[in-house]
């Protein structure tokens, strides 16, 4: 039995944030990480021998650049390219988005917002529980307009509208046109931190390398089975193998589900707990397919894409196909139109593939979870990816002919790999009600605190974690020192 | 031709609300002059003339109508039917029954869920009690505005689908399918907000003395529309038919009369319009309601048909099924879905959703009638609507026919009103239904970028029905606004 | 004052310099960007970014008096240089001054080659003419191209020149027909190319096609000056004013951390005796400054509680590092403990208003080169 002062389950980015602000301020700090790495979905995998992507996602919502700083990530090597233009992909043409045009003002407008409902949420964190929480929303209309309606309040056209829903929605399953679509804006699907050089494992990397600089202890592949607790306060984790960590203070980055449905057996929770949990929603949608190409066809489409923008391209022509996509998600199937974007990592980052090669990644949205017809065999998964491959080279003539070898990840997979409920990347459905009032917290207390005493969380389910990388760990450190600061009781 | 300037009102649109704009004003002795279109009044709450056989008679059976409004001006109504239960049919044989005892509807709903069953008198308890809460905002004295009551429940409401709301409730689909009905008005979907607000204001609707009560009035003597007509002659609102407004005329920044398609001009000092705030815009010059594009209220592409269908016989849907009762079918939660979605890509639903009520049959040979409410539909189906009417109509009757075999060769009439019949005969649009819109003061929704430009109709009404509350205010407005210009106080 | 000169890469970089944006240095006209300077500076870390650097000032010293010549000038002494090295040295004005400073090559026993980011044509051909060494700066005429980056190795091998190549070494070759001179003086850890100004367009062609695969861009000054000051390298004239008179004893060596570039076992270099004097006296050093800060503040005080304690000489947004870093002259004051210190921003349209950013010392180099990438 070891003893520390604060358990962080999970070594995401979240948790390796935490764990370096609470190591620094002197508390004994352990990681627990079922997975053999550090880094969760912050992972550059190699497919292909010789070819490298980062496996669940490009870009993460970004870092703020005073944690950024403080953490001294840049000089630990994670570079980070901003990839500010997109392009949209149609057979009849393609076009990016003007930097003054309505809709990337619209964009800044978002960032703006998100970045003042973060400064706000994190401002409460620090503050003693209280018994009423002001909801720190700065505008009613973007929580019930949907995406259509604002674009449309701005002033973008229609393309441009349809180039934003792209952008915001991708990886997702939602439907530009429902109200409470809007809040995608606040989260977008791309157009977050930015590429990393070598991938996002090595953001991971220098997060892991700042975390043991600070004197943080690592635990790696066993899972949490289990929260001890005594007189109504957490005492510790046990590990799947049966040792045991006491702790006066345990942090949370599994999503809401699992961090108390799994951690606890619910019926010694408080049942308005279990019910609000029970009806949290998960809507997963991404699927992701890495490929390995012998090198990129010269034809108009891709370099006339990278030349153009260089970076993030999206297959979805337009407002009516993501709502098709939305409507098919809901029964389980497959739409007509996947909606895809398109990167190809190694054009920036010649690391990522052989010299004279390429590395794609296709980020899928609205792939459900599990078909109407059932799980995710070999064969709908092959029968996928060569829709997706025709859908690409519908926009971009002789990629088909290039590709080496792919593979594909589907809900399901992200669920096994990340311990993601459902294997929803986002932590939980992006809508108004699950926005404002789920997450951070209710019933009373400030998140990253819970109704559970020592038990905080942090990751993709918290607001704070959505809008922003890394953050939601420097929250739940926060609230862990300032707690641990103000108890006046010991555990022998 | 210009006449002088000698009312100082008028009223544009004489359907029910018009009518009790142009009452209450004239009861505060202004000269009233309404404007109405057609040749008959009363808009969607008509009655038949006498010798008629058919019509669509009553089109908006179930209404919110003020309190207020009915004794001030000392309307006579009568009431066919009150407080119908809601009786949700159910292919499975055992309907929903909710009825004003929560006990027995308790009992009804253990049968699809004990939880369900549990958890409805504490529902019905709770909810009511905010949705009394919230008449502050929605029934509104005066147009001060008036802020929101401070309560989580209702801020979560506010972002949240009826469908989600409910779930916190309810387990079962049966039920959540049948109380989400009411929440997809004015082309809301009931998975995303404001459906939880609409459902909420609903519930804090009062008819005949009673929460949430769903009553018909009886069209004997008139119905609504013989009892605002008449309380608009009384009051001295002098009434005019067949005149169309094609243009609000302005003058100084202010609405200075209206221009009619005969090419009489008519000066006012007030102008209030019973018509969409979307029409209205129209008939205003261009750009005086403002250039920027957050101006444009957007009308939904969806919306409700009317199906009146007489019977020879009583419908007979079941033995515990009270004979008169506001039959609601909406098989499961995702019917409510598809039908929007299918109505958004221009389809009639497979699978209807609607409400059925009784009223007076007035066909010959006819014993019953039901008024069917079917939402949504696409206001524009491609291949139109001649093609669609037929289809439409076949549906509905087929799906009533699940409930009671027999039914549909005891159809002895049929008349369909569609949302573009409503249209081009009543000038009936909306606009949809917003946050925005629900919790806005009362004060911003009468009110246009014109001062002495107001709107009283139902669109200017949190939710799309005839209350004659934004009618009774937008009145109450202008006879204050009248008062002070008589004072000469500069506004 | 005579017009602006184009650089022989003029006809390719105008191609690519889409929103017209051109700047002046040493008489050249040149590219400031492509389009995204900060993307071009990140891009020499990823992959590989080519950049003209024609507007380098070199001058060739030749004669038999070019040993001793280049012996008297530079603070290194480069009579032991074998053929195809170079060194970095400064030349100093009598009272050691900092008169410029630069990389001396030597091409051959009585020929060097003098290269350096600012042009010194009156002492250097003063001096030249004592020693009776031909100076000439003809040379300048000559194109050059830098690679920088991870692949910049990677993009010779694929155009089929050899990047074996020791750190200041450099060697010329015939490169399918035309005449070039390959070396490494950058401080970037990349290449350079320098070609005829007629074969420019085609070497530019060449490099281009080689780094395709690599994803290649171009890099205007703007990028080139960032990842200058993200390396901590001062360059005269753009970031400090050198000694234009043979006098003057500002600015000194020592307050501009150039001590490692002044060879002292070297006994010949002009200053040097001024130079031992006083290199005990001099309280200021060039240090980097990082600010809690993205907006950056150039040529600004740095204080410490109310009083000035240095200057920043250059100062910009670093996107590596997402925050605005400066090289400052700091007194030694500033190193003692006490407040922080704080620069004040400039005021602009959108904050019309003093505001301040702390800032603290950081060891050069900020960022470190990345290193090459060769499979």
């Amino acid at each position: 039995m070891e003893d520390f002062d604060a358990a962080i389950i999970g070594a995401g980015a979240d948790g390796l944030a935490a764990a370096v602000l609470l190591a620094r301020a002197g508390l004994r700090t352990i990681v627990v990480e079922r997975d053999a790495r550090a880094g969760g979905r912050l992972e550059t995998r190699e497919f292909h021998p010789g070819f490298r992507a980062s496996t669940y996602a490009d870009e993460i919502a970004p870092i703020p650049r005073d944690v950024f700083w403080s953490l001294d990530l840049a000089r630990r090597g994670a570079l980070f390219m901003p990839q500010r233009q997109s392009l949209a992909l149609r057979s009849d043409g393609q076009e990016t988005l003007d930097a003054r045009s309505a809709a990337a003002l619209l964009v800044g407008d978002a960032r703006r917002r998100a970045d003042a409902v973060l400064a706000r949420a994190l401002g409460e964190v620090a503050k003693p529980r209280a018994a009423k929480t002001a909801l720190p929303w700065p505008s009613e209309d973007w929580g019930g307009a949907s995406l259509s309606e604002i674009a449309d309040r701005a002033g973008a056209t229609q393309r441009e509208s349809a180039h934003l829903a792209a952008a915001a929605l991708s990886g997702r399953a939602a439907d530009p046109d429902l109200p409470g679509s809007a809040l995608h804006l606040l989260v977008p699907g791309t157009g977050g931190s930015g590429i990393v050089r070598g991938g996002l494992g090595a953001l991971a990397t220098a997060l892991e390398e700042a975390a043991r600089e600070a004197g943080a202890t690592f635990s790696f592949g066993l899972e949490v089975a289990d929260i001890r607790r005594a007189r109504g306060r957490v005492r510790g984790v046990t590990l799947a193998d049966g040792s045991e960590i006491v702790a006066r203070a345990v942090i949370s980055t599994l999503d809401l589900k699992r961090s108390f449905l799994s951690l606890f057996s619910w019926t010694t929770l408080p049942p308005k707990l279990v019910s609000r949990v029970n009806g949290f929603r998960m809507a997963a949608g991404t699927a992701r397919l890495l490929v390995a190409l012998d090198g990129l066809p010269e034809s108009m489409g891709v370099s006339g894409a990278l030349r153009r923008c260089g970076g993030t391209m999206h297959i979805a022509p337009d407002t009516a196909a993501l709502h098709g996509a939305f409507t098919a998600w809901r029964n389980g199937a497959l739409p007509e139109a996947l909606p895809l974007t398109v990167r190809f990592p190694s054009a920036s980052d010649p690391q990522l593939a052989p010299v004279g090669a390429a590395t794609m990644t296709v980020t899928l949205g609205a792939v459900p979870h599990r078909l109407f017809d059932g799980a995710w065999t070999h064969e709908k998964r092959d029968a996928l990816r060569d829709r997706t491959l025709k859908a690409i080279e519908a926009v971009m003539p002789g990629l088909g002919d290039r590709v080496r070898a792919t593979e594909l990840l589907v809900p399901p997979d992200i669920e096994e790999a990340l311990g993601l409920t459902d294997g929803d990347l986002d932590g939980g459905e992006i809508a108004p009600d699950q926005f404002f009032t789920t997450r951070p917290w209710i019933e009373g207390s400030r998140a990253p605190r819970t109704p559970i005493a020592g038990l905080y969380v942090a990751g993709p389910s918290t607001l704070s974690g959505l809008l922003a990388s890394c953050v939601s760990g420097v929250a739940a450190a926060r609230a862990v020192m300032a707690d641990l600061s103000r108890a006046r009781w010991w555990l022998p | 031709m210009v006449a002088p300037v000698n009312w100082d009102a008028i009223v544009i649109g004489g359907g029910a609300s018009g009518l009790i704009a142009a009452a209450t004003l004239a009861k505060a002795r202004q000269k009233v002059l309404l404007l109405e279109a057609r040749a008959v009044f009363g808009g969607t709450s008509e009655t038949p003339a006498s010798g008629e056989t058919i019509s669509l008679s009553g089109l908006d059976p179930a209404l919110a109508l003020d309190q207020h409004v009915i004794e001030e001006l000392k309307l006579s109504l009568r009431y066919a039917k009150r407080d119908l239960p809601l009786v949700a049919l159910r292919p499975e044989g055992h309907h929903i029954v909710v009825g004003r005892d929560a006990f027995r509807t308790a009992r009804n709903l253990g049968w699809f869920s004990a939880r369900d069953a549990q958890a409805w008198p504490r529902f019905r308890r709770e909810v009511w009690a905010l949705a009394r809460a919230m008449r502050k905002v929605w029934w509104p004295q005066g147009i001060a505005p008036i802020a929101v009551p401070e309560h989580d429940a209702i801020e979560a409401m506010k972002y949240a689908g009826a469908l989600a709301w409910l779930g916190r409730w309810f387990e079962s689909d049966a039920l959540k399918a049948a109380l989400a009905f009411d929440a997809t008005e004015d082309g809301a979907a009931v998975n995303a907000p404001p459906s939880a607000l609409i459902l909420l204001w609903r519930l804090a609707q009062e008819m005949s003395g009673l929460q949430a009560a769903q009553s018909i009035i009886d069209d004997g003597n008139g119905g609504l529309a013989g009892a605002t007509l008449r309380a608009a002659l009384a009051a001295g609102a002098e009434l005019r038919n067949g005149a169309v407004v094609t243009k609000i005329l302005v003058r100084d920044g202010r609405a200075s009369g209206v221009r009619l398609d005969s090419g009489e001009t008519i000066e006012a000092h007030l102008v209030l319009s019973s018509l969409s705030r979307s029409v209205t815009r129209a008939l205003a010059p261009t750009g005086a309601f403002g250039l920027s594009r957050s101006e444009v209220a957007r009308a939904p592409s969806i919306g409700t048909a009317r199906i009146l269908l007489s019977f020879d016989r009583e419908p007979r849907f079941g033995d515990s099924v009270p004979a008169a009762a506001r039959f609601v079918v909406a098989d499961r939660v995702d019917s409510l879905i598809s039908a929007r979605d299918a109505a958004l890509a221009g389809q009639i639903p497979d699978e209807l959703v609607f409400d059925a009520v009784p009223v007076t049959p007035r066909a010959p040979t006819a014993q019953h009638a039901l008024l069917l409410r079917i939402r949504p539909v696409p206001l524009a189906p491609s291949g139109g609507w001649d093609a669609a009417r037929a289809v439409l109509a076949a549906r509905a009757v087929s799906a009533l026919g699940t409930f009671d075999r027999s039914l549909k060769s005891a159809v002895v009439a049929l008349r369909i009103a569609t949302p573009e019949d409503l249209a081009r005969e009543y000038g009936k649009g909306s606009s949809a239904a917003t946050v925005e819109r629900l919790l806005q003061p009362a004060g911003a929704r009468i009110a246009t970028p014109l001062d002495n430009l107001l709107l009283c109709g139902s669109d200017a009404e949190p939710v799309s029905e005839v209350a004659g509350r934004a009618a009774r205010l937008a009145a109450r407005r202008a006879i204050a606004l009248a008062g002070a210009a008589r004072k000469g106080v500069v506004r | 004052m005579s017009a602006l000169r184009p650089t022989p890469f003029h006809l390719r970089t105008a191609e690519r310099n889409a929103r017209n944006a051109w700047v002046e240095r040493n008489g050249f006209t040149l590219a400031r960007d492509y389009g995204d300077a900060e993307a071009e500076a990140l891009a020499a870390r990823f992959s590989v970014v080519m950049a003209d650097i024609s507007w380098r000032w070199r001058v060739m010293l030749e004669g038999t008096g070019a040993p001793d010549a280049v012996a008297r000038l530079f603070t290194k002494d480069a009579r032991r240089l074998p053929a195809g090295s170079a060194v970095k040295a400064l030349w100093l004005n009598d009272a050691a001054a900092v008169r410029g400073a630069g990389l001396l090559a030597r091409l051959g026993d009585a020929r060097f080659l003098l290269a350096a980011a600012a042009p010194d044509r009156d002492w250097i051909f003063d001096a030249a003419a004592r020693f009776d060494v031909r100076a000439d700066d003809s040379i300048s005429a000559q194109g050059g191209v830098a690679l920088i980056g991870p692949f910049a190795g990677q993009v010779l091998r694929v155009a089929g020149l050899d990047p074996a190549l020791e750190p200041l070494a450099f060697r010329t070759d015939d490169w399918r027909g035309l005449s070039v001179t390959l070396s490494r003086w950058g401080e970037h850890g990349g290449y350079e190319v320098w070609c005829e100004a007629e074969d420019a367009p085609i070497v530019w062609d060449r490099l281009f096609k080689a780094g395709a695969a690599s994803g290649i861009r171009t890099a205007g000054l703007a990028a080139m000056d960032l990842l200058d000051l993200e390396r901590g390298v001062a360059r005269p004239g753009r970031d400090y004013r050198p000694a234009s008179d043979g006098h003057g004893a500002v600015p000194h060596p020592a307050s501009l951390s150039l001590e490692r570039l002044i060879d002292e076992t070297h006994l010949d270099f002009n200053g040097r005796a001024a130079w031992l004097a006083t290199r005990a006296k001099v309280g200021t050093s060039l240090k980097g400054l990082v600010f809690d800060s993205e907006i950056p503040a150039p040529h600004s005080a740095v204080m410490k509680g109310g009083r000035v304690v240095g200057r920043t000489f250059s100062s910009v947004y670093s996107p590596a590092l997402r925050r605005a870093i400066a090289l400052a002259q700091l007194d030694e004051r500033a190193h003692a403990p006490g407040p922080s210190l704080f620069v004040t921003l400039p005021m602009d349209a959108e904050a019309p208003f003093e505001r301040h950013a702390n800032v603290h010392v950081q060891d050069l180099p900020f960022l470190p080169n990345p290193d090459p990438i060769l499979p």
